[in-house]
């Protein structure tokens, strides 16, 4: 299968009729995409600040890092669930779109450096401003805003 | 002069000017007012998620107070950003009831954080520890509830922008 004829395919699929049902399905799915960003990037972005040895410091990065760890998890439950459904109404834009591939790329070096980078400096010491954990918080925040900014930028430019 | 002419004045002024028609102008208060909203909405969101118990540690005072400056950060972005949006467009703006409606939650949501603050808040030393009591569970679900209708309602102004 071609990209072409898959792109083709999902604008076609049964996803993709679902959401041009009502008027009512874009918005309301665009909803909860945003509720879940704020949710995922804004706990995020508190761990980050706590890595920085900014925000937080009297709390052991792991601790603090696991309370809120439910809560990033919920929030990527519901960009994944969102996202694609997003995707599925215009697929041809989306993927020629600049932004998007912005923000995708962004997404995909988040995941990447947290599961090579942030995971273990997390759970190792609890120490304020360590150098690896300033350059763990400052990369994922980099990069979350790289991410906030594809976002955005999809529907702008 | 009448809101009409006060918005008609808005939207001419070289801000207004330079948010409609530039195309970095209307972007980037775009991009900083969704990080703004990110970093303000996530805040206050722990600080909810604390209030219900659904988050333990820290106690909620010291949670708080150090997420307040990420709040100042986060409101300050989301009003010069979200002016400088409304001065784009203010004639559509102001008569758009997706926008109306959003004022008003903010506003809802200011009342519900004061009531908190000058209330249940003040004994907060009794309850640091243990769980919140009810009137403190009821104020986060309620700012819960009301920030996702913000957003519900910020979405919807683009949907409900009248002709002009």
């Amino acid at each position: 299968m071609t990209s072409d004829s898959l792109l083709n395919w999902l604008e076609t699929s049964p996803l993709a009729h679902a959401m041009a049902a009502s008027v009512w399905v874009y918005p309301i799915v665009e909803t909860l995409h945003m509720v879940s960003i704020v949710l995922l990037v804004g706990t995020a972005a508190i761990v980050d600040f706590r890595l920085l040895g900014w925000r937080l410091t009297s709390m052991p990065v792991a601790e603090l890092a696991s309370e809120l760890a439910p809560w990033i998890r919920v929030g990527i439950v519901g960009v994944l669930l969102t996202g694609p459904l997003l995707f599925v109404t215009d697929p041809d834009r989306y993927v020629g779109n600049f932004y998007f591939r912005l923000k995708m790329t962004c997404l995909l070096l988040t995941i990447v450096f947290d599961l090579l980078v942030g995971r273990r400096v997390r759970a190792a010491g609890s120490n304020a401003g360590l150098p690896e954990q300033r350059f763990a918080g400052g990369v994922s925040l980099l990069l979350w805003t790289g991410v906030v900014t594809g976002g955005r930028g999809i529907g702008i430019f | 002069m009448s809101v009409l002419e006060i918005c008609q004045w808005l939207q001419e002024t070289p801000a207004g000017r330079m948010v409609r028609e530039g195309y970095w102008g209307y972007g980037v208060p775009q991009i900083a007012h969704l990080a703004g909203m990110a970093l303000f909405g996530g805040a206050v969101v722990v600080d909810d998620l604390r209030l219900l118990g659904a988050i333990r540690r820290p106690e909620f005072r010291e949670l708080s107070s150090q997420l307040v400056v990420v709040k100042w950060i986060g409101f300050l972005v989301l009003t010069v950003t979200g002016i400088l949006l409304f001065m784009s467009d203010a004639t559509r703006f102001y008569k758009n009831p997706s926008f109306l409606i959003k004022i008003g939650l903010l506003i809802l949501i200011a009342l519900n954080a004061w009531f908190f603050r000058s209330g249940v808040y003040r004994d907060a030393d009794r309850w640091a520890d243990g769980a919140s009591p009810a009137g403190a569970r009821m104020a986060g679900a309620v700012s819960l509830f009301l920030w996702v209708c913000v957003i519900a309602a910020s979405r919807a102004i683009g949907f409900t922008l009248p002709d002009v």
